[in-house]
């Protein structure tokens, strides 16, 4: 098959896992992963002059970056399929880290390089190559993984997107190949505490919940689908994910403990300062109104409702049992 | 390091058949050497080949899938010192232990030529074929569309000068298929120009055949509209080499002429491939469907016609191949 792909959605919607199930049957000598950072340079990419030490001596060698590296393998051996997987893109600023390169990703039909360029210091590495020319083989795939939600995240251009098939990886709780539902995977009992009560629910049913408050736009914060997480955004222990569901009442107790640090270490912060911080103009809340600090949700969480009333009665409340454990 | 390593079955005894000439201390076998050597780097200066050794090629590879004829050479990455010890001082290896080939890389297919030119229809054609079918056949599942998994370079060892059309022809169909093509000697055909467009070629290397209107033309092999860019092999070429034998229960292909219809077209294809154009192989799935029964179940020459119809296939369905 052949990919050049960006997987795209919220965080936590199993992008990377998508890609790993995408790749696990090829062989890992294949596979050229590397994750982008706002640090990331062409050099880094492609290739830069660094010191090494050779016995007492330090001196200048070209390192070859993971560009080089998987262009080289897939030249040598052209019934091999190359994978270089890029996690994390919009992390970076993809139009300088590919640079010059960004004109190899325009495919033709026969999806090689609809347009060659020149660059020797590349095709010096590359001896199947005659010349300086060097585009992208038949056999060399590109996979990228973008957070649309990430707080450091650089905008790119149309030009640069459209090379691109772009998939959608939806907030869902994730299907078998039949269209069943995975109903135990990732699904823990959730304890949220309502009013003087609780209210018992799971962890597919609430996450859910929450992704329709965040982009509702009568009742809820009208945002935009950037804002959701996915099933995936906690991944919880599974021992933790079955005891929670224990009759016996010590499995149980110490799994919820676990759960609720989950919850607290985790999701809070995130609901807190790119949810609730980003909705000035929304007319409710997700927090109780009268909280102003992330302290008092963190440190009250698990023995107060610290959820607006709105966001559990509207939204929680009708959908508690929406996806059951079993 | 980078070496040449040739069959031992024909080398270096073929290099004292040659017609060049012994000069000063340097025997047959050293001048042509050297010139095979610095005509690879002059051809590709990354390959950066430093001497030609050669040894008992099945030996060499027990594991790596490879196919022998006496013509063959493989461009090998090797560790220096490890060549030292595997080498007696006249550069013949002596495989001494189980492991060697994990620690050789091939970088490349060679193919010599014969040193003379004896039959103009053998011709490098008898160089890289079969072989070349062979390797087809095992990378027919490959994810890239090249019918062989690493680069591939034809050695033309003829001093003659030669001046033939057809082999002219049959040098510029190589290397439009994406063959290196190499002249050790016959330099001047270099100039020869590698058309780019299809147009090019009908115009440099096509001679009295059909034109059927201004965008469409035609052979006995294609037919190919250059407007809408759409190229259909044709089956009359190859049915001139075909024997009905009713006699002897089965058909054949007279003599090897079966090898100069797929020498014709296979690079030919590859070029409208190349190009983009759709291919349409409908005339050829209607021969094999009618014929496939019909040859000796032995046929290695059947079999090779049926690896390249399945090429051909593979690049007429391009990506819905791997649906």
């Amino acid at each position: 098959m052949f990919n050049q792909i960006i997987y795209f959605g919220a965080p936590g919607t199993g992008k990377s896992y998508k890609v790993k199930k995408m790749l696990e049957n090829e062989p890992k000598e294949n596979i050229y992963r590397v994750t982008i950072h706002q640090e990331y340079t062409y050099s880094d990419f492609v290739g830069q002059l660094l010191p090494v030490k050779r016995g007492d001596s330090i001196n200048f060698e070209f390192i070859e970056g993971p560009f080089i590296e998987s262009l080289k393998a897939a030249f040598k051996d052209s019934s091999k399929s190359i994978f270089l997987v890029l996690e994390e893109i919009s992390r970076g600023n993809v139009a300088s880290i590919f640079g010059d390169i960004f004109q190899l990703l325009d495919r033709d039909k026969n999806f090689k390089s609809k347009y060659p360029i020149r660059n020797k210091n590349i095709a010096d590495k590359i001896p199947e190559l005659i010349g300086d020319e060097i585009y992208l083989p038949t056999n060399f795939n590109i996979i990228c993984t973008v957070n649309m939600n990430d707080q450091n995240v650089n905008p790119m251009d149309t030009a640069f997107k459209r090379r691109f098939e772009w998939r959608y990886m939806g907030t869902s709780p994730v299907v078998d190949e039949y269209g069943h539902r995975l109903k135990k995977l990732n699904n823990p009992k959730l304890v949220i505490r309502y009013k003087e009560n609780t209210l018992e629910t799971n962890w597919q049913s609430f996450y859910t919940s929450l992704n329709l408050f965040i982009t509702d736009k009568s009742k809820g914060l009208g945002h935009s689908e950037d804002k959701q997480i996915g099933q995936f955004f906690i991944i919880f222990n599974e021992f933790d994910i079955e005891r929670s569901y224990s009759e016996n009442n010590q499995f149980k107790e110490n799994a919820l403990l676990n759960i609720d640090k989950d919850i607290k270490n985790k999701l809070l912060m995130y609901l807190w300062e790119d949810i609730q911080r980003h909705s000035a103009f929304a007319d409710t809340t997700l927090f109780r109104e009268d909280i102003s600090t992330f302290e008092y949700i963190y440190n009250n969480y698990d023995n107060q409702q610290i959820f607006s009333t709105t966001f559990l009665e509207d939204f929680l409340l009708p959908n508690k049992e929406l996806y059951p454990y079993s | 390091m980078r070496v040449l390593l040739l069959n031992n079955q024909n080398y270096p005894d073929s290099f004292y058949k040659h017609d060049i000439d012994e000069k000063d201390k340097f025997s047959k076998q050293d001048r042509l050497e050297k010139l095979i050597t610095f005509r690879l780097n002059e051809y590709n200066y990354k390959l950066n080949i430093k001497k030609v050794i050669y040894g008992d090629i099945s030996d060499v590879f027990k594991k790596t899938k490879v196919f022998v004829s006496k013509y063959v050479g493989f461009l090998l990455e090797i560790d220096e010192k490890l060549l030292d010890e595997i080498t007696d001082k006249n550069n013949f290896i002596e495989v001494q232990e189980d492991f060697l080939e994990e620690k050789l890389d091939i970088i490349g297919y060679v193919f010599l030529s014969i040193n003379f030119e004896q039959s103009r229809n053998i011709l490098f054609t008898q160089s890289i074929f079969p072989e070349l079918i062979d390797y087809t056949e095992l990378y027919l599942d490959s994810p890239s569309y090249r019918p062989i998994n690493k680069p591939v370079y034809v050695i033309n060892m003829i001093k003659k000068e030669i001046t033939a059309k057809s082999l002219i022809r049959r040098m510029v169909l190589m290397r439009m298929s994406g063959i290196n093509f190499i002249n050790i000697f016959n330099k001047e055909l270099d100039k020869f120009k590698v058309p780019e467009t299809f147009i090019e070629f009908i115009k440099l290397y096509e001679t009295g055949n059909r034109l059927s209107s201004e965008n469409i033309f035609q052979t006995e092999y294609y037919t190919v509209d250059l407007i809408n860019k759409k190229f259909k092999l044709e089956i009359e070429g190859l049915l001139k080499t075909f024997i009905y034998n009713e006699d002897r229960g089965y058909n054949d292909f007279k003599g090897s002429s079966e090898k100069f219809y797929w020498m014709e077209i296979m690079p030919i294809t590859i070029f409208a491939f190349k190009l983009e154009y759709d291919i349409d192989i409908s005339l050829l799935k209607t021969f094999f469907e009618k014929y496939d029964k019909t040859f000796s179940e032995n046929s290695k020459k059947f079999y090779r016609c049926k690896v390249l119809y399945k090429y051909f296939q593979k690049l007429s369905m391009r990506e819905d191949y791997y649906v």
